[in-house]
């Protein structure tokens, strides 16, 4: 109880405080005219965005705004209908990643969350977590047939830093319980130890602090902020304008599959479409 | 403490440290397994009708164990295993039959040859299981199903209707055109077969053990659960199924063959489609997934079979009842324990032991390091102060305290780890690649609220 | 194409056509609303046919009554195959379990016993009295079963399983086991001996609706036989569609194949609707078996059931899972698909039905009538 009402003053006090925003790094993940229909259903229309390294971008908008659909459209869920989605790989440069498997655009680097937590249920929280480095590791058949050497020590070193990342996201505790018997905040940090765990260059995150009380919400803050302090690089898709306003340092708004603003938090928090969406038009 | 004695005892063996993941009573479990197996013939002697039992149980151990790995691991229903466990049998039949030029068995007459049939078999199967998971790649739940049963099912009629299987007749295997192993014409009363197939069992254990606890045993576990969610973890869900599929069908063949001699007489008619069903019954009585399941699974199931054949105490049990009691088996198993008799460990339940504690404390140097940091990043990075910076958010930040879920005052913790934030945060040393995050240096301090906790615990 | 095409070719495929559309509507259904592939539908065929057997030929029923026994026989085994096996895997109940479950198991124990009586002393006249009380008592179980299934149990069956979908994999291995053991019974309880439909007698009013001929084409003849299946099937069809879609069971059961939970909140008792969908299948089922025995004449085993249950499942998928319409042109494809194979690869036409099963799950696996997004499974 007090924690909750501790927490929200916290937050409050966090809001009023001016908030120096992080410098913009170079481009790396430029979305261009992105558009998904289902059917007749213009799901997302013309999404063009920018993440740049080192920032945490958000993207929010109401209810069925769309945003999810572009997160899969560029996690390669589904492939988008037009558009293109070009990731800035720091080896191979810009690589265009629309249509490409989900797999390979997460070997490539892009790591993602789901809004309808999806974890491996029937697995302990660090097996987890070892699946995330399945794209990092390499023993095939014959190393783990054999047990090879280079196998034996991959696999050693996968667990610990699992446990590493669980540490990092504060689960180290609870590492060897089944991931359904996790609360539900700590699912969701879990799956994001998981999908950092693939060593991505950027994070997607999808609704990350959905379902949380005040206080669990202010603890995933500090958590996508230390992401992005370690030098990872977030696109948030966020209901809690709070949250949004607090941590991100650019912001897309989405309303009705398309995109309505851009700009700094200020900037976006005093864009009369942005409230005109969020809380309708009062005139008429 | 308790575990003392184990780990002296296992440290002297060459790879025992494999063993100390395993529990006594799993040691001692399989174990006992392995020397049943290997003694009952000093009991009974070779021929005997409990021999035959255990060749059969340990025939059909193997199949369970291949079906298990797409069953049980990657979560497709498999009901056409029967076709991998014929084609195995007809191809041997053929092979040991096959007369070459001075009207001998060029297959039948040496080890050599016995040996090269198992495997050909395996690969032969192999590749039918790749060749048939092309069309079915995409099929999940009930499709797959209906499609291998279908598919098994055109196989069946195939060979029922073909030269080469012997048609509904079947084929059977002479007195010279036995295969010889280690120097003599082997059946299912000889010794040497005997041990070939308990050694086939063993390495197939062995095998299956180690697929079960290693990154493709996880890959498949991610495709069982979730495949969405596996695809988002960046796993290429179609390589690993086809690699299960043609894990799978080498063992289908391989038991195919074995199953031939060991019966010396195949008749297509008798590999149906239920026969696929009852090895499917060991899987799912013993419990889908699980390795010791399917294996007591086999143990139980298939002496039941051979059992209901014998008079019981002056009653004879229709033979046709063991179908009886396999198709009660399923529902009850899946009413009452879906999970199986004995199903997959969930792995040790203690919270952390105090190696792993250690691991995370020391942070030792770490090999996952995947992309040069982008150059132009570092300057415009503030307080990058020129170190590389990486591009991942490379964890396990040791030096910090991080949220616990013990912690009971998140907000505090949050408002300490904050002192990072934005902000201040330039002014700290950002953390170089990956491999210096974890370098004894950069360690904790032992001040932490965290690693007071850990030692705590410890 | 002189070769393969001829009247009595199409003949033939329009009769397997009809049975399989017959059998497949019940498949189709039940997949329909539960997800389910009811492999023990193909076994509800089997005793069908052989309940009908039995009644004609050894208890002479006249015919139509006999079928609609063998019907009545087949609605009460589709209610108690749910209620032992499906109807627990969806909902918990613990005295509702134990029951069906120790109903079904104090059932297979009875016909071990029957087989048992049957082999040792058949001379006996003591044995065969005990063999008659056997029989009824194997008769008895599923009927009090059905009795409790029906008098009130569905419907107040306690909560519903979390994850009915997860639970497939489950479910399907269930209605396997189901269906290897309604087998295994029927092997006990009839033996593995083939038996033929008996002929009519000459002069009844059966021999002359049955064997006439109806129509001659070229070389082929239409027997009343036949003609008889087409125009049943056809009657059937057309007013189980008018039941689906004009009564208000019917609009229950399109109500749950949509969606079980907001069904259920608008106070359609969905197990119960469920258990009616299976009497209907299986009623028709029964049908579809004694109509076929009368053509094909012979042939009725333990196994009869699981290639026509097999290949019924692939009509339904290739009409479209859920289309009784579906259900109806997809049993016709078949059936002329297998008609046709039967011309020069007899030995084969059921490798081309399972073929095409399988062709259509790869390629069109929401089948004519369905729609792209509704593919299941």
């Amino acid at each position: 109880m007090n924690d909750d009402l501790e927490a929200r003053a916290k937050i409050s006090d966090r809001l009023s405080a001016p908030r120096e925003l992080r410098t913009a790094g170079p481009p790396l993940l430029e979305v261009r005219g992105l558009c998904r229909y289902f059917g007749g259903v213009r799901a997302a229309h013309d999404i063009s965005l920018t993440v740049r390294r080192g920032q945490i971008t958000s993207l929010i908008g109401p209810n069925g705004a769309g945003k999810t659909t572009c997160f899969n459209a560029i996690t390669g869920i589904f492939p988008p209908t037009r558009g293109e989605v070009v990731f800035h790989h720091p080896e191979r440069g810009p690589v265009p990643i629309a249509g490409l498997r989900p797999d390979r655009i997460c070997q490539l680097g892009v790591a993602r969350t789901f809004q309808n937590i999806r974890l491996f249920p029937d697995l302990p929280v660090v097996e987890n977590v070892k699946v995330g480095f399945h794209c990092r590791t390499r023993s095939g058949l014959w190393g783990t047939v054999l047990r090879l050497p280079g196998m034996l020590r991959e696999e050693a070193e996968a667990h610990e830093a699992a446990l590493r990342y669980l540490d990092f996201v504060g689960l180290l505790a609870s590492a060897h319980d089944l991931a359904t018997n996790l609360s539900y905040g700590d699912q969701r940090r879990l799956e994001i130890a998981r999908a950092l765990a693939t060593h991505p260059e950027l994070l997607l995150l999808d609704e990350p602090a959905a379902g949380m009380n005040p206080s669990e919400t202010e603890q995933l803050m500090e958590l996508i902020r230390r992401i992005c302090d370690l030098g990872g690089t977030v696109l948030l898709i966020e209901h809690d304008m709070k949250l949004v306003m607090n941590v991100s340092d650019r912001i897309y708004v989405m309303d009705h599959g398309e995109l309505i603003a851009e700009g700094d938090p200020a900037a976006v928090k005093s864009n009369p479409k942005v409230v005109e969406a969020y809380l309708g038009v009062q005139e008429r | 403490m308790s575990e003392g004695p184990k780990v002296e005892l296992l440290r002297l063996l060459p790879g025992g440290h494999l063993l100390l993941e395993r529990s006594w009573g799993q040691l001692a479990a399989s174990g006992g397994l392995g020397l049943l197996f290997l003694v009952l013939p000093a009991f009974v002697g070779f021929g005997h009708p409990l021999i035959n039992v255990g060749l059969y149980v340990a025939v059909f151990a193997i199949l369970s164990l291949g079906l298990n790995v797409v069953v049980g691991w990657t979560g497709l229903l498999e009901l056409g295993y029967v076709s991998f466990l014929a084609t195995g049998a007809v191809l041997t039949f053929n092979l040991l039959l096959w007369e070459g030029a001075g009207g001998a068995h060029p297959f039948a007459s040496s080890s050599l040859g016995f040996l090269a049939i198992i495997l050909l078999s395996g690969l032969l199967c192999a590749a039918l299981g790749l060749l048939r998971g092309i069309p079915t790649l995409k099929l999940t739940g009930d499709y797959y199903a209906i499609v291998t049963l279908g598919l098994a099912e055109i196989v069946y009629l195939i060979f029922l209707n073909s030269e080469f299987t012997g048609g509904a007749f079947g084929m059977k295997l002479s007195s010279d055109s036995r295969p010889t192993l280690l120097g003599s014409r082997i059946y299912y009363d000889s010794w040497a077969f005997y041990y070939l197939v308990v050694l086939a069992l063993g390495a197939t254990v062995v095998v299956m053990d180690r697929l079960d606890r290693s990154r493709i045993g996880r890959a498949w576990a991610a495709i069982r659960l979730d495949e969405v969610a596996a695809r988002a973890c960046g796993i290429d869900v179609a390589r690993y199924k086809m690699l299960a599929f043609g894990i799978s069908g080498f063992f289908g063949g391989v038991g195919g063959a074995l199953y031939a001699v060991w019966i010396g007489t195949v008749a297509v008619k008798a590999l149906d489609v239920w026969q696929s069903i009852l090895i499917l019954c060991a899987v799912v009585l013993g419990g889908m997934g699980s390795l010791r399941g399917v294996l007591l699974g086999s143990l139980v199931l298939f002496p039941l079979r051979e059992l209901l054949r014998e008079e019981l105490f002056g009653v004879r049990v229709p033979p046709e009842a063991s179908n009886l009691v396999y198709g009660l088996l399923l529902i009850f198993v899946m009413r009452f324990r879906p999970q199986g008799l004995l199903p997959r460990s969930a792995g040790p339940v203690h919270p952390l032991d105090a190696n792993e504690q250690e691991a995370v404390r020391r942070g030792r140097p770490r090999l996952f390091v995947l992309t040069e940091p982008a150059p132009s990043s570092s300057t415009e990075t503030p307080g990058a102060g020129g170190g590389p910076r990486p591009g991942v958010a490379h964890s396990a930040e040791t030096d910090g305290p991080s949220p616990d879920a013990t912690d009971v005052h998140p907000g505090h913790e949050g408002r300490a780890a904050t002192g990072e934030g934005p902000a201040e945060g330039t002014e700290e040393p950002r953390p170089g690649i990956a491999q210096d995050r974890f370098s004894p240096e950069e360690g904790s301090g032992p001040s932490s609220p965290r690693e007071a906790g850990s030692a705590e615990d410890a | 194409m002189s070769e393969f095409f001829d009247w009595s070719v199409l003949f033939n495929a329009l009769t397997l056509g009809a049975v399989y559309a017959l059998i497949a509507v019940g498949y189709t259904m039940v997949y329909g609303i539960i997800q389910l592939i009811n492999f023990a539908h193909g076994e509800v065929f089997m005793i069908g046919t052989f309940a009908g057997l039995l009644l004609f030929a050894q208890l002479s029923v006249p015919l139509s009554l006999a079928i609609l026994l063998a019907m009545l026989v087949c609605l009460m085994l589709g209610v108690v195959i749910d209620f032992t096996a499906y109807l627990p895997l969806r909902r918990k109940h613990p005295l509702a379990d134990t029951i069906s479950i120790a109903g079904l198991t104090g059932f297979c124990g009875l016909a071990i016993a029957y087989f048992l009586l049957a082999r040792a002393e058949q001379s006996q006249a003591a044995a065969s009295g005990l063999r008659i009380a056997l029989g009824v008592l194997l008769a008895a179980i599923p009927l009090a079963l059905f009795a409790l299934a029906i008098c009130g149990l569905y419907g107040k069956l306690g909560r519903p399983k979390a994850s009915v979908t997860s639970d497939r994999l489950s479910a399907l291995i269930t209605a396997i086991g189901m269906s290897l053991s309604l087998q295994t019974i029927a092997q006990l309880v009839w033996g593995a001996d083939f038996y033929v439909f008996p002929p009519f007698a000459k002069e009844s009013l059966a021999h002359t609706v049955f064997e006439s001929d109806v129509l001659t084409l070229g070389s082929a003849t239409l027997k009343g036989k036949e003609f008889v299946i087409w125009v049943v099937t056809a009657a059937l069809m057309v007013g189980l569609n008018g039941l689906v879609h004009r009564t208000k069971i019917g609009k229950a059961m399109r109500a749950c194949a949509q969606d079980q939970k907001t069904a259920a909140l608008m106070g359609v008792n969905v197990d119960y609707v469920i258990a009616v969908t299976f009497m209907i299948g299986s009623a028709l089922a029964a049908i579809a078996g004694i109509l076929f025995a009368i053509k094909v004449g012979g042939n009725i085993y333990f196994r009869m059931g699981y290639y026509p249950g097999v290949i019924a499942f692939a009509a339904a998928v290739l009409g479209g899972i859920g289309s009784i319409r579906g259900a109806v042109v997809g049993g016709l494809i078949i059936g002329a698909t297998q008609a046709v194979a039967q011309v020069k690869w007899a030995e084969y036409d059921f490798a081309f039905a399972f073929g095409l099963m399988i062709l259509v799950i790869l390629f069109r696996p929401w089948g004519i009538f369905g729609k792209p997004g509704a593919a299941r499974a």
